[in-house]
């Protein structure tokens, strides 16, 4: 800058554009990458939420609206398409969050119990059971689907809420313990001597210490679970056969074709309602979900 | 020592003494009497008369056959189909039988011979007698739409017939009233001109019904409801058992009912609606008759069970027996067992080590008890059935299960289901590999080399389209895909390429690519994010190491982050590999298999099996093909990575 202060008159502003243009140049050639790499991460992501941006605009607009021009924005916006999901599917979509959330209770209990006695308790046959557990791994859903089901068609739990809770919480707990067992054997070993010495019984030690310090991995085992419980389509389809006992999932499919291509918007509406639960639980418990699948935590 | 002896001896002699009360009672299969022949068919039908003590059957291999009660075969007619129902007019001596082969024989009790023969429109389904006037009402059908009820005087001619559209299992008759259920669900009241009356909602399909001679109605329903109404309809009781009922009797003086299920069981009740008992035979009961002295039920064996109506009031008194004789059988034995280790401490020792060490280490085994009994009825024990039938016929259409050796495995590439599934298998998998290995990540490596400040909020961004559920992704896909208001045709033509547009899932060159383009740009959540992770656990020196050497970003990536990244990779192809043989929901909802067989998998084949087709053998046996391939490519994978971790 000590140069430009001896220079005078037109040949001042002719550097100043100089200097900007260097400035400018140095600042893109610095950045260019990054320009490049927000840019195509840009156009990725519009592509990814096409379908999500096409939901909402369709659901907000009446099938004249849809039939007459596609590419119009929706006006007047179609609020009743809304009104009209929500009423029929309101009540599936309460099932589907209570049972939801009592597998996922059931669920990180017994994993959290599976993966304490695996970690820190010794007795007999602890190898044994845990190889069986493990074994578990190996078996797709697909072997045992015409078995479980005629079982819980033997039992009498066909088109009864158990005939979900009780399987869902089954394939979940194998591996959520294996998930537990892994972090809670990364616990400090002092911690549960020292309750030992002061007289703690093995119970108290999965209560009071095991429990408070393995949140971070309870909540993704939660987290995992009420995604997977949520998503699952064919087994409700399977062992549900009344409508009103139906989780939404299944009950969305139902109301899609009664719709049908009569009522795009509602059907569509239906759609994004049928989103929103995981849209909460996203915001929620996102960060749980990225850093357990991101910290290494799963592996084979 | 001698104390404890003597208690083992007073002890082994009140378990012998409640051994020979429990013998002395008579369980249900005692009350139960057989009668000694066996017509070696399958019994479908049942009808006894009291005065000249005919039993006559009806047999699954279109046979009449009648017996005297000392079990001699009197005499047989055969017809053209099943008789499923067999009445006895008791004023004429006449027996009327009626027939799937769509007619209603008319036979001389005495000796069988055809007195005359009544045709009917459709297949038989039920008939009632009103014994009075001899009027004779029919339910027939050809089809679900084509179902006639018909009134038929004693000389065998039609009065009128009256099509109600619907199949009735269960047609009665009572004072110039005539009473029907429906597969919809409802009892219909009408005169004798055929002109309806009234009609009542029941809670499913009519499995049959009766009407006694006070005119009460009892209607079973194949939801295992029995409703009991007066002759205007109005509901005046109802019992309910579980399961699908097939046949059923009433007992009215002695307010019992008898109900028989597919499964075999015989549930007694009270009318009232409680169980006394439940008898369980080893085949699907078809009838269950009751009249003036006994109680007879036939399964779909050759053997007639009957019961006398006095000994059924016994059964309650027989619980209470039985109940006292077990527990002092239990009682004796408990004793008995602790006498004993007194007596031998050897076994003493070992049991108690035994619950010892149980005892010792209680809280990880009851802890783990909750986790193993799920784990045992939802996994182990199907893992279990699962192989096992494979190699059976199992299947909802037989009461028996064989084996059948390898013909399920014959019937998948006999069939060309499972191998027409095969091939679009190869295909989706193939592309689900390269989709996989391509854009998440793609994806990743870009969010990877981003400032510190944008990382955050991309990598959330890629992660967000999770939150639609997959059952939705499916059914928006589907919307795309529509020919007339989908996004796709809709944007060929604004690019002015309307000669591409197509019926996308429609078309069978189509639709199995339709599918694999489903959530283009194929950014799955999941794989990005475990190929981020995988990314941001590579020690930064390694690259700070391969600069200073003259290394450029290609080098890196090839030759740095692609190995350090294998185990990611490795778990993502075994987790994609599961997932396509696994998932076949997405082409469920989108095409169902179709158009055609073009989309068909392996998993949906064994869905139709189980749900559609009732064949839980051969399902199972797809099951466990699919299966050993998701193992095979397991082992393959995991091979694959130890050998080029040793090259590393």
């Amino acid at each position: 800058m000590a140069d430009a202060e001896v220079i005078q008159g037109s040949e001042k502003t002719e550097l100043k554009q100089i200097l900007n243009y260097r400035r400018f140049s140095t600042i893109w050639k610095k950045n260019r990458g990054q320009a490049v790499l927000l840019v195509i991460a840009g156009i990725l992501l519009f592509l990814c939420f096409i379908p999500m941006i096409l939901m909402i605009i369709l659901s907000l607009k009446t099938t004249v609206q849809i039939y007459g021009n596609f590419w119009s924005m929706p006006s007047p916006i179609a609020w009743s398409n809304y009104a009209k999901a929500f009423n029929l599917l309101l009540g599936n979509m309460f099932n589907s969050t209570l049972l939801v959330l009592i597998a996922m209770g059931l669920t990180v209990f017994l994993s959290a119990m599976g993966g304490y006695v695996f970690s820190w308790l010794e007795f007999p046959g602890k190898k044994v059971l845990f190889i069986m557990i493990l074994s578990l791994m190996m078996v797709p859903g697909i072997l045992t689907l015409t078995p479980r089901y005629k079982l819980i068609v033997d039992l009498y739990l066909k088109d009864t809420w158990w005939a979900l809770i009780l399987p869902w919480v089954s394939g979940g707990q194998v591996f959520g313990i294996l998930l537990c067992r892994t972090f809670m054997a990364e616990l400090p070993a002092s911690l549960f001597e020292a309750a030992r010495i002061d007289g703690a019984t093995e119970w108290q030690g999965f209560v009071k210490i095991s429990v408070p310090l393995a949140r971070p991995i309870l909540t993704t085992v939660g987290i995992m679970q009420i995604i997977a419980f949520y998503n699952d389509f064919i087994w409700p389809l399977m062992v549900i056969d009344t409508n009103s006992k139906q989780v939404i999932t299944v009950a969305i499919r139902v109301f899609q074709s009664v719709t049908g291509s009569n009522d795009i918007g509602s059907m569509i509406a239906g759609f994004v309602f049928t989103t929103l639960p995981l849209v909460v639980v996203f915001i929620f418990g996102s960060r749980y979900y990225i850093e357990g699948i991101t910290s290494g935590a799963i592996k084979t | 020592m001698s104390l404890s002896k003597i208690a083992a001896c007073i002890s082994l002699v009140l378990l012998i003494l409640a051994g020979v009360f429990l013998i002395n009672i008579r369980t249900d299969l005692d009350l139960l009497k057989q009668y000694d022949f066996d017509t070696k068919e399958q019994n479908t039908s049942f009808a006894a008369d009291l005065r000249t003590g005919l039993l006559l059957i009806g047999t699954g291999q279109n046979n009449l056959l009648a017996y005297n009660s000392d079990g001699e075969i009197l005499w047989k007619y055969s017809a053209g189909g099943i008789f499923k129902e067999i009445l006895i007019s008791e004023t004429s001596g006449e027996i009327y039988a009626g027939n799937e082969d769509r007619n209603i024989y008319v036979l001389d009790s005495e000796n069988g011979k055809l007195l005359r023969t009544i045709p009917i429109r459709g297949k038989f389904y039920d008939m009632d007698l009103d014994r009075e006037n001899g009027l004779l009402i029919v339910s027939s059908g050809i089809s679900a739409v084509k179902h006639y009820i018909s009134l038929i005087d004693r000389e065998g001619n039609s009065l009128w017939e009256k099509n109600i559209e619907i199949t009735s299992r269960g047609a009665a008759i009572f004072q110039e009233k005539i009473i029907y259920g429906t597969d919809r669900g409802e009892l219909i009241l009408i005169d004798l001109s055929g002109r309806e009356l009234k009609k009542l909602k029941l809670d499913g399909q009519v499995m049959d019904l009766i009407i006694n001679d006070e005119g009460e109605i009892a209607c079973l329903t194949d939801r295992g409801s029995l409703y009991f109404t007066n002759l205007n309809l109005e509901q005046s009781g109802g019992v309910q058992v579980r399961g699908n009922a097939e046949s059923f009797s009433v007992l009215w003086d002695q307010s019992k009912v008898f109900i028989g299920m597919k499964n075999g069981s015989l549930h007694i009740l009270e009318k009232s609606g409680k169980i006394l008992d439940t008898i369980n035979f080893p085949l699907a009961i078809s009838r269950v008759y009751v009249d003036e002295q006994s109680v007879t039920v036939t399964c779909r064996d050759g053997f007639l069970y009957t019961m006398d109506n006095s000994d059924i009031n016994d059964i309650p008194k027989n619980k209470v027996k039985m109940g006292i004789a077990v527990s002092l059988a239990v009682l004796a034995s408990i004793v008995l067992i602790i006498t004993l280790f007194f007596i031998f401490p050897a076994i003493t020792a070992l049991f108690s080590r035994f619950f010892g060490t149980l005892y010792q280490h209680r809280t990880a085994y009851l802890m783990l008890l909750p986790i193993f009994v799920l784990l045992i009825f939802f996994h182990y024990y199907p893992v279990m059935i699962a192989i096992i039938r494979s190699f059976t016929d199992w299947s909802v259409h037989k009461d028996t299960i064989n084996f059948n050796g390898l013909d399920n495995f014959r019937l998948m590439l006999d069939e060309g289901y499972f191998l027409a599934g095969l091939k679009n298998l190869g295909i989706l998998s193939g592309m689900a590999f390269l989709k996989l290995f391509t854009m998440p990540l793609l994806a990743a490596k870009l969010v990877f080399h981003m400032r510190e400040r944008f990382k955050g909020s991309f990598r959330l961004l890629f992660v967000l389209p999770m939150v639609v559920p997959g059952v939705v992704v499916a059914m928006v896909w589907q919307n795309i895909y529509d020919p007339n208001v989908g996004l796709l045709n809709n944007f060929l033509e604004i690019l002015n390429l309307e000669q591409l547009q197509q019926v996308w899932l429609g078309n069978e060159k189509t639709a199995i690519w339709s599918i694999i383009f489903m959530g283009f740009p194929f950014v799955d959540a999941f794989a990005f994010l475990v190929y981020y992770g995988g990314l941001i656990n590579i020690s930064p020196e390694l690259f700070e190491a391969s600069n200073l050497d003259g290394a450029n970003g290609w080098w890196n990536f090839w030759k740095i982050q692609i190995p350090l990244i294998t185990p990611q990779i490795k778990m993502l192809i075994i987790l994609v590999f599961v997932g396509i043989i696994q998932d076949f929901a997405p082409i469920l909802i989108l095409t169902g298999g179709g158009p055609g067989i073009s989309t068909y998998v392996p998993g949906l084949e064994l869905y139709y099996n189980v749900t559609r087709f009732g064949r839980f053998g051969y399902a199972s046996a797809l099951g466990l093909v699919m299966f050993i391939f998701i193992f095979a490519g397991t082992l393959l994978n995991l091979r694959i990575k130890t050998s080029s971790a040793n090259e590393l």
